[in-house]
């Protein structure tokens, strides 16, 4: 078990890449040079791993939401029919995305606080891609970007965590101006802007020029560290103020989730939300994978698993009767 | 009790949030509910369509000769059009890039290409895809069988 279990939810290197002298996607308009980018690209897996490849003009809408709600590929890739393509390995634990903003931009993801693996196993797929294609890249600017913040290593390290009780108390919005004082980025993954819903947020490097790959790998786990060391202690004070109403709410959200035959996406992430505290707590036994089973409830994912189309109100009953099996079938339970 | 966004229906889903210290309650109807179930309609292309035209600029314009791309161009979006953009309008790039990273001195890794041996086998499995691609069946039976060659040898060592 992890130190963080609980906290972190996973980590996330991303590498973008570009062929030098080849317009970016937004610039480009040539189909040869897309299908050169394409095939460069499926070349390098062929040497990698098992995968799969889809262009995303080939995909249902229900098909290219399904993978951006896995969070393999961003909105801007799953609309772009025209040229956008990605690479996902079959574990889903690798995704190059092709012609989003940037030629390639190859990602590498694990389910714990492990940015040192994200990066080998994304930079292992970089260096055979060098190997097929020419990379865009300057002594001076380093690798070459569409737009000038990804310049230099090309990098994002960010992790996933789970802040409730910081969020409960307030203070995460102190912890979020002094992580930007360290030019790191903070957002939530659901919802808008700041608005975190869930109480998922992500951490990530700012800025990626001057500064080594391992330099942006230490400086983000090390705030991480700080950020679930304090949620830690917040979840603490959360108890012994709140006490047994924490406990209440737990609960009912936990009896929601067990008894509900009408779900919504936002009435099962808030219940979940609290469940995983309550999980955290003890206060309630689960052993399946709770963010997976989120993910797996969101609309077009639902609908996949349903095996056919469900309107709105169709799913939010698919989505009670699954998370029902679900929990049941995880040895949940109060303890 | 009614719906807290439409006013109108009955709400069904109540939602408790502890947010800033402060409880905030959350009653909807089924309907508005629904609202927050990240609606199908999300893959709709709105953001691309602008940015693919150029802007129309005198021939006295400063240009990437390589992309079309002009220093006004990238002013206004922020973004290059391909990497020799960053040698021809530098003047302009430069300081943009000093602010927003705050140094223009790349400490990181530069390519280090590997070259992956393909085995024998799967050079084969390789060429005979690139056959059937090419909609050249013949050639595709020609490797499939060196394929079954080589694994059936295999099999009997
Ligand atoms: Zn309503
Ligand atoms: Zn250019």
């Amino acid at each position: 078990m992890d130190k963080y279990d609980g906290i972190v939810i996973s980590s996330r290197v991303r590498l973008a890449r570009n062929v030098e002298g080849i317009p970016f996607p937004k610039k480009l308009n040539d189909e040869r040079a897309f299908s050169t980018i394409m095939k460069a690209g499926e070349d390098c897996a062929k040497d990698c791993f098992p995968y799969k490849f889809y262009q995303m003009a080939h995909l249902s809408t229900i098909d290219r939401q399904a993978i951006f709600e896995r969070h393999l590929i961003s909105r801007e890739l799953a609309v772009n029919t025209k040229n956008g393509a990605v690479i996902i390995s079959d574990s889903e634990d690798l995704s190059v995305m092709i012609n989003e903003e940037d030629h390639y931009r190859i990602q590498a993801i694990n389910k714990g606080f492990d940015l040192q693996d994200a990066y080998s196993r994304a930079s292992d797929f970089d260096n055979v891609l060098a190997g097929r294609v020419k990379l865009a890249y300057s002594d001076k600017l380093g690798y070459l970007t569409s737009c000038p913040t990804n310049l230099g290593t090309g990098m994002r390290a960010s992790v996933m965590v789970f802040l409730p009780a910081l969020t409960f108390s307030g203070k995460i919005n102190s912890i979020i101006n002094s992580i930007q004082q360290l030019s790191l980025t903070v957002r939530g993954v659901y919802g808008e802007g700041s608005k975190a819903e869930g109480y998922t947020y992500q951490i990530s490097n700012q800025v990626s020029l001057g500064q080594t790959e391992k330099e942006i790998i230490d400086n983000v786990t090390k705030v991480v560290d700080v950020v679930c060391e304090a949620e830690i202690e917040e979840r603490k004070n959360l108890q012994s103020i709140e006490g047994v109403r924490l406990t209440d709410k737990i609960m009912r959200a936990y009896g929601t989730l067990t008894n509900a035959y009408v779900l919504s996406t936002a009435e099962l992430l808030e219940c979940a939300s609290l469940v995983k505290l309550g999980m955290a707590f003890g206060l309630v036994r689960f052993d399946g994978d709770i963010n997976g089973l989120i993910i797996s409830c969101q609309p077009a994912n639902l609908i996949k698993i349903a095996g056919k189309n469900l309107n709105a109100d169709e799913r939010d009953v698919f989505r009670a009767e699954t998370v029902r099996k679900v929990l049941k079938k995880g040895n949940g339970g109060n303890v | 009790m009614l719906c807290d966004k439409c006013k109108k229906r009955q709400a069904s889903v109540h939602i408790k949030t502890l947010i800033n210290g402060v409880y905030v309650e959350k009653h909807l109807c089924s309907e508005c509910a629904r609202d927050y179930d990240s609606e199908l309609d999300i893959l709709s292309p709105s953001g691309i369509v602008s940015s693919m035209f150029s802007t129309i600029e005198g021939p006295t314009a400063k240009r990437c000769k390589n992309c079309g791309t002009t220093a006004t161009e990238f002013k206004r979006s922020g973004k290059a059009g391909c990497s020799e953009c960053y040698k021809a309008f530098e003047d302009t790039i430069l300081p943009i890039v000093k602010r927003v990273q705050g140094t223009l001195n790349h400490v990181g890794r530069a390519p280090s290409p590997v070259v992956k041996e393909r085995s024998e086998i799967d050079q084969l499995r390789y060429e005979m895809e690139e056959a059937v691609r090419k909609e050249d069946y013949r050639l595709a039976a020609e490797i499939r069988d060196k394929i079954k060659a080589l694994e059936g040898g295999r099999q009997d060592g």
